[in-house]
């Protein structure tokens, strides 16, 4: 599935509820969320009762809050091992709620940090930075959505 | 969200589990895909906070990620281990798909298993479920394995194995604790040899070597001294193990402290097998030490001896000097009789795995088979004269005198010797041969030892048996008075009875002629007789109660009776406790046992006539009294040996026997009585002599104490008998009328 968008189907699903029907109209950016992995999430709260991918997406934006500074800063003073472990902590829960681009490139900066190349990392740590920020616009989108859809 | 462990609860069944996760989003994720499949969980978003959740309350499982910040994984994993209570506890550990060190290094932080981190919630919820079960069979393996130690540790028993070539067997933390060792200790053969006390070594080792070779299994109770300082039994058995080609590759089996155990079968084997007195082997002892003597000298085809030992004249200091004396002398014996053997007073198996083929000499010893009999076992002679030398040594050995109850004692003994397998295939037979021959000995004369010959048997067994049962009558109430009746035919009425001993052996009634000697011979005349008093006394009082008798019973007492210091004493009682007096038993001893042992006989006589018991010279005729004595002895009354009554009539010399004897009497003032009277014409003859009180068939023949009174009713007071009136007629012309019919007592009249 790999860096296809998130899916859209014209026809409505018979659960109400769901991601496909939350997401009607929904304005989601390409490549940036893996469907399938939507869906995963999709299924461990089928009813959307418990408001699920909502509380993922809260977390993953906390975490990133957390994070990102802490890679910055990590950057800044040349923290090898900061770098490390904030791509491997992110290359993990992307990965968890879809978002490959950033998973992979996460993946890529762990494993130069773990070899202690800052230098060729630097491009690597500043597309996570920005690939970041479109996971979170996305991820809104699909909350809005979503919760909206949880609304009616 | 959880903020602490459930508590553990036995009513719960969901698994609990501690997630550990920095990834917000992973440890949501996870919990929830968790909870919707039945687990309990606690999140926890680093090591820190897991390992204080941890001291709270015990998960079933913990599912931990591996890079953290902070505390990681490992280090957490590490500390947590450290913890006892979490020895056991499964982690599971969270790593990346591509992280092979991570994985090394979560197995050697001491994880149960990792997992690839995955959002495939149903490949971790099979992966926990996997770890539980096999974390609650291994929990259970632990608690069946600690039980099973609690309970070797309660038997003192632990495990070990050997493999063929090792110089050393495994023992396991049990057993060396059984050895007293700390867990751990190195314990090789070499050392354990030396643990054995020096004598059982060389058995033992060459019992290893016999055990591996025969690739048998191997069971002993072997003893080894402890680091405590004591001998202690260790109980081992093991059995070999094979491979699949059937070759022995080792023992395994167990060691077991039974030291208590053997300690109290040793005393039950003590009491069962020791005579408690002596602590020599018992009679049950010897017969299983001859059987297995016997079972080896068939074997390798020699002889064994047995000798019966029996003590002369013991029962004569049991009764003088008392059973406390009578045991204190039979200790001395015994220490000095098995001093006459090579004596071993054990036979282990363990003494036999030692000794080898010759182990059948370690079985001779010196056996108590009861009362003052002994026996020594000789498991191997090569003849007769080997058995006579040990016989010798025991005559010996009894040479010197025994000093008990402040009395020097001089014993003697007499010794049957029996061989097998001349004299005797079995230990039956071997017992009951050489006491044939030790009865022959004290027929002989005692104090002297002699070999079983065929022909001694018939009669030296009869013996035995008598004796033996003669022993157990009085006890058994096969004991009885007959009384026969003394007639004064001048008044035609009785005038007293004598009291004659009869033995009711089971059907047959046993005549005093033929158990008398034999109690005389073996002693127990003493108790014998001092029944008989007691019984006549009884008797005497129960029939003053049923008929007004007030005459006498004479007894019967052989001459040692007389010797006896408390021969007063004892009819005083016998007559007190029964309330009849003194002058209701007459004592009766012969002519011929009263002048045998007459000096010795005289101070009691005295004394009996003192407080108004009559002696009665029995058999009187046929000793050869010196006249003198009998003038100066305290008698009242001669008896007319039956037979000169027999022959009276028919020979001239009887008639004149008979008339001397009643002119003696007269002339002493004694009272005569003639015995044996048969027939009318005796009587007549008696009568017309001057004799008036007689006994025998024609009146009454000796009858059981409850046909006497009938006897009396049924023909003397009626005067219906045959002999009545035939010598009443003359009744008041008789000058001796006055004798017969119970004179005042004139004690010592000639004096």
């Amino acid at each position: 599935m790999s860096s296809a968008p998130v899916r859209h189907t014209t026809s409505p699903s018979p659960e109400p509820g769901s991601v496909d029907n939350a997401g009607d109209g929904a304005v989601v950016p390409q490549g940036v969320l893996n469907a399938e992995a939507i869906r995963r999430l999709r299924e461990l709260d089928p009813t959307g009762e418990s408001h699920l991918l909502t509380r993922v997406f809260q977390a993953f934006e906390t975490s990133l809050n957390r994070l990102l500074p802490q890679l910055e800063q990590a950057r800044n003073t040349a923290d090898a091992a900061g770098v490390r472990l904030v791509a491997h902590t992110l290359k993990s829960s992307s990965a968890t709620i879809g978002a490959e681009q950033l998973s992979k490139v996460c993946a890529e900066v762990e494993a130069m940090a773990q070899e202690s190349r800052l230098d060729a990392a630097t491009s690597g740590i500043e597309l996570i930075l920005s690939e970041a920020q479109a996971v979170c616009e996305a991820l809104r989108q699909l909350t809005a959505a979503d919760s909206s859809s949880g609304a009616t | 969200m959880t903020s602490s462990l459930p508590a553990a609860d036995a009513t719960t069944t969901q698994p609990r589990v501690l997630l550990v996760d920095d990834d917000e989003v992973n440890l949501l994720l996870t919990s929830i895909a968790l909870r919707e499949r039945g687990f309990l969980i606690t999140e926890a978003a680093s090591g820190e906070r897991a390992l204080e959740l941890l001291r709270e309350g015990q998960p079933d499982v913990v599912v931990l990620d591996a890079l953290m910040p902070g505390m990681d994984g490992f280090e957490t994993c590490r500390q947590l281990r450290s913890m006892a209570t979490f020895a056991s506890l499964p982690v599971l550990m969270l790593t990346g798909l591509d992280d092979d060190a991570s994985i090394n290094r979560a197995y050697e932080a001491g994880a149960t298993d990792f997992f690839v981190k995955s959002n495939q919630w149903s490949l971790l919820d099979g992966r926990l479920r996997y770890l539980l079960r096999s974390s609650r069979t291994r929990l259970e393996l632990e608690l069946s394995q600690s039980r099973l130690a609690r309970a070797q540790d309660l038997a003192r028993m632990g495990s070990f194995e050997w493999k063929v070539g090792s110089p050393e067997p495994a023992f396991s933390a049990e057993a060396l604790h059984v050895f007293q060792f700390d867990p751990g200790t190195s314990l090789p053969f070499r050392d354990l040899l030396r643990m054995m006390p020096k004598e059982e070594r060389r058995g033992k080792r060459a019992l290893l070597s016999e055990t591996l070779q025969s690739q048998g299994n191997l069971t002993r109770d072997i003893p080894l001294v402890l680091p405590d300082g004591q001998v202690h039994i260790i109980h081992t058995e093991a059995s070999p193990e094979f491979n699949d080609h059937g070759q022995l590759v080792g023992y395994a089996g167990i060691v077991q402290d039974v030291t208590d155990r053997w300690n109290a079968e040793h005393k039950i084997r003590q009491l069962a097998n020791f005579d408690s007195l002596t602590g020599l082997p018992n009679r049950n002892q010897l017969i299983e030490r001859t059987e297995r003597a016997l079972d080896a000298a068939r074997r390798m085809g020699h002889q064994v001896g047995l000798l019966v030992i029996d003590l002369d004249r013991f029962k004569v200091i049991n009764d003088t000097l008392g059973h406390g004396a009578g045991d204190e002398l039979l200790i001395e014996v015994a220490r000095r009789l098995r001093s006459c053997v090579r004596h071993s007073d054990q036979v282990t198996d363990n003494l036999l795995d030692s000794m080898g083929t010759r182990a059948f000499r370690t079985l001779e010893a010196m056996c108590r088979l009861g009362g003052d009999e002994f026996v020594a076992l000789l498991p191997e002679v090569i003849d007769e004269h080997d058995a006579e030398i040990v016989a010798a040594r025991v005559l010996e050995q009894m040479r010197a005198p025994i000093h008990v109850a402040g009395q020097e004692c001089f014993v003697t003994a007499s010794v049957g010797i029996a061989l097998f397998p001349r004299d005797g295939s079995n230990v039956a037979e071997l017992i009951r041969n050489s006491d044939v021959a030790m009865f022959a000995v004290k027929a002989q004369g005692r104090n002297a030892a002699t070999v079983y010959r065929p022909q001694l048997a018939g009669k030296g067994r009869e013996k035995l048996e008598l004796e033996s049962a003669l022993h157990k009558a009085i006890e058994r109430n096969e004991l009885v008075l007959y009384y026969q009746p003394k007639i004064d035919v001048r008044g035609a009425r009785m005038v007293g009875v004598e009291a004659l001993m009869r033995w009711q052996r089971g059907d047959v009634l046993v005549p005093p002629g033929e158990f008398i000697p034999l109690a005389e011979e073996s002693g127990l005349i003493r108790p014998l007789s001092e029944w008989a008093i007691r019984e006549a006394a009884r008797q005497a009082r129960v029939w003053l109660d049923a008929f007004g008798f007030t005459d006498s019973i004479a007894v019967n007492l052989p001459s040692r009776m007389f010797d006896r210091g408390d021969l007063v004493e004892m009819i005083h009682e016998a007559v007190v406790t029964n309330g009849v007096p003194h002058h209701s038993l007459v004592l009766e001893i012969t002519e011929n046992s009263l002048m045998k042992d007459l000096q010795s006989v005289i101070p009691s006589l005295h004394r009996l006539n003192e407080i108004g018991v009559e002696i009665s010279i029995d058999d009187f005729g046929t000793g050869y009294s010196s006249l003198a004595y009998l003038t100066t002895l305290p008698i009242s009354e001669l008896k007319i040996d039956r037979g000169f009554i027999r022959d009276l009539g028919m020979t001239p010399q009887s008639s004149a026997v008979v008339t001397a004897i009643i002119a003696l009497a007269r002339s002493l003032g004694l009272r005569v009585v003639a015995e044996g009277v048969e027939n009318l014409r005796q009587m007549e003859v008696l009568h017309r002599l001057g004799c008036g009180v007689m006994q025998g068939f024609l009146f009454s023949k000796p009858k059981p104490a409850d046909e006497i009174q009938a006897w009396l009713e049924g023909t003397v007071l009626p005067r219906t008998a045959s002999w009545v009136g035939l010598a009443t007629d003359e009744v008041s012309s008789d000058p001796s009328r006055s004798m017969a019919s119970r004179p005042a007592r004139t004690p010592n009249n000639a004096g």
